[in-house]
């Protein structure tokens, strides 16, 4: 009968295999993208390829900014990077910086429509009715040093408002000057070259980022070696992700290792033996086979994320088969069926009560967490099945005899909280807990920020803080994504938007925006245009003001036969910049407007969202605020999955059995977040999912504690601390990673765990132990 | 990050456009220079005559009178007013008359007042050249003559108390430079007179007088007005 159990569940392993196999030859749909994170209704396809395809874009832009003191010396040491980069065929040079022939290629574009454009201050001065201000402007450049203003000029453009209109295109970074083809920027005695790169490769491909990033440095190095002195600031995401891989092939490596080591080491010294090694492996391995074969069959496809966090979860159901090899200990255990048949109350008791507690995340709207739900609780039931159907069959029928010193030492934890003598040490716990608990509170806030997924290198942030310093250029990735039905719908847009974009910038909440519309006025704002100049200088100013000038040539400056529209300039050379701008699809016409400095990310959604088809698109904001939402959902869920284990404790150990069984895990989980607040981890998702591990590994301990009785206390101890052992060492460790949502998640789990164990005798019956091991 | 759109045209319109443009749009540009070529003109005499150098720690003071002639206008354009040059940083022009304007010319480009309004402002990054010029200018003041010579071909012509230099762009710091005919400065102690020949019949004609170099005395409203780069 037990056997045709486990050929029955080794049938469905195979299965789950093979369709495993399956699906990994068929392609397996595994899941990165945010989209597949939020709830269906929230999902805008259209709007996710494009902020994809743009972030595709950016994350190819390198910028390079070569520093000497000597401005010569630091041209010549940017040409031969830039050299250097672009013949070894991983870099396209940027566009090169000719801004002479481009404002000569600008005016001739504009130049016939001349008169249906206005910069936006002469607008604003015109629409107020004022038009002395640009008189008076005429007038200084006209009597002024130097001057450009020939007389053909004022013949074309009396009023010189095209160059007004020229030098108002958000075009250049203002504060750098051009030559020779390359911008450069001065600061405290140094020139800094700025060199504009787009990588001709991925710049999160491992194999690309370490040749890109190693001959730029190498490069660099020979500069410098052949002349000290220079200083290289640098910026873009291939720089970021080669040290961001740096980091965490080290880390994965070291800590990876030592955990590792640790499990196997414990394991080995407590039971003198590989198999227990050996069955926990196929134990967990059963489980996450099982998971993922389940979730790809219901869900169809599996997340990165969901992967992630499942995968810890079933990792607990190590506890389970230490309970069961801690049996070895046990001399009332005979052989494999009966050392089940005393772990098996507990364990089903724990696998129930962590069941429920994983099942709570199904209720969240959120395809995340339910897909979280799904692989850990397919994961933990897989597991206990593989030790209740497998491990009789598996394990060998001798116990090993191992001894009680180990016993002994787990027996201690008994008495620290049943032996009366123990009372003051008692209650120095509860008050050192207490009043961490308390003080921490105080400083504990959430924090969401999706930066903290990567662990952004120091050096690279200060060169980046530094580069938008002297050139305000930087990794601006956000930009309203505007919609509408035809062209002119989307300039006309842009305009109504553009009131509120300057408002925002006057008020520090971005630095400054490029649009289309910028660039090419609609027909309608330029008809106006052409209405403004006409009504409000040239009829009734033009005669006196050229009176004034003693100019007596003829005026040539009629309305334009054609307004200026995005079709009929080209998206090249000088306004390359208008292909980036246009994103449209041959169904969904698009434009973008690209921020610049954004401080302000809210503000600015909250703006977009007054005009109707404009969207405030910014990844990592989307990210942030989606980890918080989640975070909120997991908290919420928390508290409801410690509501619902208690009927099912209650009905096995009474109301007040349940409560007991309850407060060690509840206390830890509670205590936990303050107490990490304390070490400056805030809450977010990482370790709010951490919590959700805490809370039914808790649990699993204070069921352990309350299933055992008489001489089996002290050997189901020592499988409750090995568990708590093991925990510490497999996600404990993950508190020294340097990538902050890692080390979240680390930190909570050993505060979590450590409280869970420091508490869980309490769950236990309360008469001391009988016997006198 | 920027590189974007700004970048080199490499396909004109119209042939009609682009000689259009060629007449007025270059000048865009090109009035920047000629700024600093008077800043730069003003010092190159102090250098070369007078025995009290302009240096880097001096100003010069002085007052100007400009007449531009224009084609197709029947008399000059004729301003006059006050200049401050501070070597390294910048000139402040101050027009008195016809009306007063302030027009700031530096490094980072150029900013023009009216009645204290800030009423335009061109940052370097739009008057290519502009650094090398800036910096012919920091190499006149130095004494560094050859410096100049890679832009203009200079011809002297000194006498006891009188020098005149004519300065002929020389084509290789690129057309912009171009677009002036020719510039003639003249003077004894300091530059007295410049003349530009714009080409097309546009011309300026500029006389300083009570001109004085000193130590660095600048007002705060001259020290915001150079403060006040194009950014």
């Amino acid at each position: 009968m037990k056997n045709a159990g486990a050929v029955l569940w080794l049938l469905v392993v195979v299965l789950v295999v093979a369709y495993l196999g399956f699906r990994f030859v068929s392609g397996l749909n595994l899941q990165s993208s945010i989209l597949a994170l939020l709830p269906n209704s929230q999902r805008d396809e259209n709007a996710q390829r494009i902020q994809d395809r743009i972030a595709a874009t950016i994350s190819r832009r390198v910028v390079i900014l070569v520093g000497r003191q000597n401005p010569d010396a630091a041209y010549r040491s940017a040409r031969s990077l830039s050299s250097a980069l672009v013949q070894s065929g991983l870099v396209r040079a940027g566009p090169a910086q000719d801004s002479q022939a481009a404002t000569r290629q600008l005016a001739g574009l504009y130049f016939a429509d001349r008169a249906y454009l206005l910069s936006q201050s002469d607008r604003e001065h015109l629409l107020a009715g004022q038009a002395s201000p640009i008189l008076n402007r005429a007038l200084s450049i006209l009597y002024g040093p130097g001057g450009f203003a020939s007389g053909q000029l004022i013949r074309h453009d009396p009023f010189l408002l095209l160059p007004s209109f020229l030098a108002g295109l958000p075009l250049t970074q203002s504060q750098m000057s051009l030559n020779h083809g390359l911008l450069s920027v001065q600061d405290n005695r140094m020139t800094f070259v700025v060199l504009n790169l787009n990588l001709a490769g991925d710049p999160y491909s491992i194999n690309f980022q370490d040749k890109f990033v190693s001959l730029e440095e190498a490069t660099e190095w020979r500069l410098s070696g052949s002349e000290p002195g220079l200083k290289v600031l640098r910026l873009g995401a291939v720089f970021y992700a080669q040290a961001g891989t740096a980091e965490a092939m080290g880390e994965t490596s070291s800590i990876g290792f030592a955990s590792m080591l640790g499990t196997l080491g414990l394991i080995l010294v407590t039971f003198r033996a590989v198999r227990p090694i050996v069955l926990g492996f196929i134990a967990i391995s059963t489980g996450m086979l099982c998971a993922i074969a389940g979730t790809l069959l219901i869900f169809g496809n599996l997340h990165v994320i969901a992967l992630l966090f499942g995968v810890s979860l079933i990792g607990i159901s190590v506890d389970y088969c230490l309970q069961y090899f801690c049996e070895y200990f046990d001399p009332g255990a005979k052989g494999p069926s009966s050392r089940l048949v005393r772990v098996l109350p507990g364990v089903a008791m724990g696998v129930a009560t962590t069941i429920i507690g994983y099942l709570t995340l199904l209720l969240a709207p959120f395809p995340g967490l339910r897909q979280v739900a799904v692989l850990s609780v397919i994961g933990i039931a897989a597991s206990s099945l593989t030790v209740v159907l497998w491990f009789p069959i598996l394990d060998r029928q001798k116990s090993p005899g191992l001894g009680d010193a180990l016993v002994r030492a787990a027996s201690r934890h008994w008495e620290l909280w049943q032996k009366r003598s123990y009372g003051a040490a008692r209650w120095a716990i509860v008050l050192v807990c207490g009043s961490m608990g308390i003080v921490g509170a105080m400083f504990l806030h959430s924090d969401d920020d999706v930066h903290h997924l990567q662990s952004l290198s120091v050096p690279l942030q200060q060169q980046e803080a530094e580069i938008r310093r002297l050139t305000g250029l930087g990794g601006d990735s956000q930009f309203l994504l505007v919609r509408a039905s035809d062209e002119q719908s989307l300039l006309r847009k842009e305009e109504s938007i553009s009131p509120l974009l300057d408002r925002a910038e006057r008020a520090g909440w971005l630095a400054g925006y490029r649009a289309m519309s910028q660039f090419i006025p609609s027909v309608t704002r330029q008809k106006q245009n052409w209405e403004l100049v006409h009504n409000d200088l040239v009829l009734p100013r033009l005669r006196t003001y050229l009176a004034q000038l003693n100019f007596v040539g003829a005026i040539d400056y009629p309305e334009p036969t054609s307004p200026i529209t995005p079709s009929n300039i080209p998206h090249e050379g000088a306004l390359s910049i208008l292909s980036s701008l246009d994103v449209s699809t041959s169904q969904n016409p698009a434009h973008i407007v690209m921020l610049s400095g954004v401080h302000d990310s809210e503000g600015l959604r909250a703006l977009a969202g007054r005009i109707s088809g404009i969207a405030m698109m910014d990844p990592a904001a989307d990210w942030s605020r989606l980890f918080g939402t989640y975070r909120r959902y997991a908290l919420g869920l928390l508290v409801l999955s410690a509501a619902l284990m208690y009927p099912l404790l209650s009905w096995r150990y009474g109301w007040i059995g349940a409560a007991r069984v309850m407060v060690p895990s509840v206390v830890a989980a509670g205590l936990t977040p303050p107490i990490i607040a304390l070490f400056g981890t805030q809450l977010s998702f990482f370790n709010t999912m951490a919590l959700v591990l805490v809370l039914s590994i808790g649990v699993d301990y204070s069921v352990f504690c309350r299933e055992t009785s008489g001489e089996r206390k002290p050997v189901t101890m020592l499988a409750v601390g090995l568990a708590a052992s093991s925990s510490l060492l497999t996600f404990g460790l993950l508190a020294l990673s340097r990538v902050y949502a890692v080390h979240a998640f680390g930190i909570t789990m050993l505060v979590g765990i450590l409280l869970a164990f420091l508490f869980a005798p309490i769950a236990g019956e309360a008469r001391p132990i009988v016997g006198s091991r | 990050m920027g590189g974007d759109g700004e970048g080199l045209l490499t396909r004109s319109p119209t042939p009609r456009l682009t000689a259009q443009w060629d007449v007025h749009g270059q000048r865009l540009s090109a009035w920047l220079k000629i700024g600093l070529l008077i800043g730069f003109a003003t010092s190159a005499n102090a250098v070369e005559v007078s025995p009290e150098r302009v240096t880097a720690k001096e100003v010069l003071r002085g007052r100007f009178t400009q007449e531009r002639v224009l084609a197709g206008f029947s008399k000059p354009l004729v301003s006059t007013g006050t200049f401050v040059l501070v070597p390294g940083r910048g000139l402040i022009w101050q027009s008195e008359s016809p009306f007063r304007t302030t027009v700031v010319v530096t490094d980072a480009g150029i900013t023009q007042l009216v009645d204290g309004q800030e009423a335009m402002k061109v940052p370097a990054s739009r008057l290519p050249g502009l650094s090398p010029l800036y910096r012919a200018m920091a190499a006149a003041i130095s004494g560094d003559t050859a410096g100049l010579e890679k832009s203009f071909a200079v011809a002297r012509n000194n006498d006891a108390t009188h020098w005149s230099v004519r300065l002929v762009p020389s084509g290789v710091d690129g057309s912009m430079v171009a677009q002036v005919k020719s510039l003639t400065l003249n003077g004894s102690r300091f530059v007295d007179h410049v003349d530009v020949d714009k080409g097309g019949g546009d011309a300026d004609h500029m006389s300083f007088t009570d001109q004085r170099a000193g130590p660095i005395d600048l007002s705060a409203d001259e020290q915001s007005l150079l403060g006040k780069q194009p950014r």
